[in-house]
């Protein structure tokens, strides 16, 4: 606070590196990586400066279970070019997922951070894994978990059957309804 | 997802009983919508169990007690009050409006002005478009000013001087145009000397 | 030329003026001039009306008249940093030198290049610096993610 006696402590704290867990059960690929990406920037901190290395850790579980909206799963297409004449590879989004769990949002997280050189190094503080068992010294620095952008829908299964009589009918259908 | 279904309603008559007029499905519609309302009501008075449909979708907001509020107010007020009076604060900040931008200055900073202003080098001036100020354990926030009797921020006029020359260039290729203009702006430097905080908070 | 190719410097002011009383940072004006130039014409001017009103507004500033043989008349100044001014006055008016050196009276004598930012402050935290944990709740501190990530199994 004072200027004699030196910010460097303080600075510290400042600077200081967050992780932060993120879980991608049910979510759509675009909106964890938004969030991630932001994170990964340090773009969440007040004192945030393009120039000041202020990112912070990011670790992803369950991508596994990312839920894409619509007919991405067969129409969303990850093409890539090997250098090799005819090397244009060109691979539907089921078939990436198949192939490995966590390439899909990794890819989503690669595209929305800046382009410039701190790229692979915020990169590099990105952690995902597919399910959500992770290596006990990456758990122990966790601090925070950041909310899930969207709201799991519950299943019918996981209704209860009281829970499933006492919702409102607006309609009930008639024993002698034809259905055309 | 209740006008699907009272589509559905509309269109179901329509399609079992082709010869009614649809104006007629309409009207018979609203009884039955009538009929469910009360049999839901019914079942409240029991114990209804949790749906998406049985409270809204967004939190429940708890708005404190009007009578609790007032006299936590009256405490804190008086609080920051006694510490203002034993000037148990520290170092001030505020945030002033001067020149449609706004500072956030302290005790003996230097305050560069893309202006002119009506007073001499060393002419104290004071400003009165107090936002906020802040001490080491309080902050008083202006709705949007604070009262000039509770803040006295007051600067010198310590330089009156211009800007470096700034160049403003055109040219369009292949079209022989050229312009380039200088422009110099005033410039005014503020040392600011003392924020004053008076026990005057209401 | 671009604005970040130019010479820059921070906010400053000479010695801290103005944190105590103010100082006027102009020391000493040397005004040299011809006696009989046509370009001289303003300064004399210049010098029979309106300097020993100048000289009386400003008791702190050295002022010397100087008739010389010249072509151009100029005039000098002299801050407290030690940086020296010269301004030509060739054919000026004597209410353009007026301008001229009033306003030389309120510069500080620094350099007038681009300032990179325009605040300067020696305490720029007075509430404590930000950090990762300001307004958080003390409950991360013993955060156990239940829920999303499997719990350890306790050894009895």
């Amino acid at each position: 606070m004072m200027a004699s006696y030196g910010r460097t402590a303080q600075q510290w704290a400042t600077f200081a590196r967050v992780w932060y867990l993120i879980d991608a059960r049910m979510q759509p690929p675009g909106k964890i990586s938004a969030l991630c990406s932001v994170h990964l920037q340090g773009k969440h901190k007040p004192m945030y400066h393009a120039l000041s290395d202020c990112g912070d850790h990011v670790v992803v579980i369950n991508t596994r279970h990312i839920a894409f909206s619509g007919n991405k799963w067969e129409q969303k297409v990850y093409s890539s070019h090997t250098g090799y004449p005819g090397g244009f590879r060109q691979v539907t989004a089921a078939e990436l997922h198949r192939r490995n769990q966590t390439e899909i949002v990794r890819l989503a997280i690669y595209g929305m951070l800046p382009k410039n050189l701190h790229r692979r190094t915020m990169m590099q503080r990105l952690h995902l894994f597919p399910e959500n068992d992770i290596p006990e010294e990456i758990r122990k620095n966790l601090v925070t978990e950041i909310s899930q952008p969207r709201k799991i829908p519950r299943r019918l299964d996981e209704y209860s059957q009281e829970e499933i009589d006492a919702f409102p009918r607006l309609w009930v259908q008639p024993p002698d309804f034809l259905v055309k | 997802m209740s006008l699907g279904a009272f589509g559905r309603i509309a269109a179901a008559c329509l399609a079992g009983r082709s010869a009614w007029p649809p104006r007629a499905a309409v009207f018979l519609s609203r009884p039955a919508l009538q009929c469910m309302c009360l049999h839901n009501s019914s079942q409240q008075q029991g114990s209804l169990p949790k749906t998406s449909l049985s409270q809204p979708p967004w939190p429940e907001t708890i708005l404190p007690d009007p009578v609790d509020e007032s006299e936590h107010h009256k405490e804190l007020v008086k609080k920051v009050n006694d510490l203002i009076a034993k000037g148990q604060f520290g170092r001030l900040f505020a945030v002033v409006y001067f020149s449609s931008r706004q500072w956030k200055v302290t005790n003996e900073d230097l305050v560069a002005l893309d202006c002119s202003v009506e007073a001499k080098c060393g002419d104290r001036i004071r400003l009165e478009k107090v936002l906020l100020v802040g001490g080491e354990n309080f902050t008083l926030v202006g709705k949007p000013l604070l009262g000039k009797d509770l803040v006295r921020v007051e600067a010198t006029v310590i330089e009156q001087t211009e800007s470096r020359p700034k160049i403003v260039q055109k040219f369009w290729k292949r079209h022989g145009y050229q312009r380039r203009k200088w422009s110099v702006s005033a410039q005014t430097i503020l040392r600011i000397n003392t924020i004053e905080l008076a026990p005057a908070l209401s | 030329m671009t604005a970040r190719g130019t010479p820059s410097r921070f906010l400053q002011s000479v010695l801290h003026n103005g944190l105590g009383r103010y100082v006027c940072q102009l020391k000493r004006v040397s005004l040299i001039f011809s006696k009989d130039a046509q370009t001289s014409l303003g300064t004399r001017e210049f010098i029979e009306e309106k300097v020993l009103d100048f000289a009386k507004a400003n008791p702190s500033v050295v002022l010397y008249v100087s008739p010389e043989k010249c072509r151009v008349p100029k005039l000098v100044a002299e801050y407290l940093n030690g940086s020296v001014r010269e301004e030509g006055l060739n054919r000026m008016s004597a209410d353009d030198i007026h301008q001229l050196i009033q306003k030389m009276a309120n510069q500080s004598g620094l350099e007038i290049i681009r300032i990179r930012k325009p605040q300067h402050t020696d305490n720029p935290s007075i509430q404590g610096q930000w950090h990762a944990f300001t307004n958080k709740p003390t409950s991360v501190n013993i955060k156990t993610f239940e829920g999303t990530l499997p719990q350890a199994q306790n050894a009895p």
